[in-house]
């Protein structure tokens, strides 16, 4: 089972843990680092009124390779090099975010989770993780297209409900 | 040049800020195991 690591600098927090599709292996991050925060609820007013004092956490994801690079200077959430993903890998890799996010929920129980989705590829998957979930995300509720540009996701978690 | 999303223009720079801070903790012996 993958580990999970927490970065704490100046009290701001990232929880990073690593896993693998089809031999990639990724780096996925979850931080509720305010200034990000803030600056969400600026990508449009159904945003801010989603998370205006809510706990919440953005999700994101990059090819390990480009991120344990330090002095990297390409795009960081590029795809991976050579490696076209098919139906099944995507699916795999759909799962994988899924139980991460699964397990990162069961600990930090945050009200929602915020995601966006800068390809027209990880838009479908996301809005297939928002519409085809896990058993166990049977709880959440999604919310779809949101911001100027509908590239926005939201999924509340069962904890937003019991804090409203 | 590709035009990105003003959500899209956050998000790389969130992920920028994330992998630094990565960088950051690991050098100063900060990024510390947790269990999820």
């Amino acid at each position: 089972m993958s580990q999970f690591f927490e970065s704490n600098l100046n009290g701001i927090r990232h929880h990073y843990v690593k896993f693998s599709v089809s031999h990639i292996n990724y780096v996925m991050d979850f931080t509720n680092d305010p200034d990000v925060i803030v600056s969400l609820m600026e990508l449009g007013d159904d945003i801010a009124s989603l998370l205006k004092q809510r706990k919440v956490y953005t999700v994101k994801f990059a090819v390990e390779e480009y991120f344990e690079q330090e002095n990297y200077g390409g795009d960081l959430y590029a795809p991976p090099k050579d490696h076209q993903f098919g139906k099944k890998e995507i699916n795999e890799l759909k799962n994988q975010l899924e139980t991460l996010l699964l397990r990162h929920y069961k600990v930090f129980h945050p009200e929602c989770y915020f995601f966006i989705a800068e390809r027209a590829s990880l838009r479908r998957m996301y809005t297939k993780m928002c519409h085809n979930r896990n058993i166990e995300l049977r709880d959440f509720i999604p919310l779809t297209g949101l911001g100027a540009d509908g590239d926005c996701f939201i999924l509340q978690t069962p904890h937003f409900r019991e804090n409203v | 040049m590709t035009k990105i999303s003003k959500a899209a223009e956050l998000k790389q720079k969130a992920l920028e800020a994330a992998k630094q801070a990565y960088h950051q903790a690991k050098k100063e012996g900060k990024l510390k195991p947790i269990s999820a």
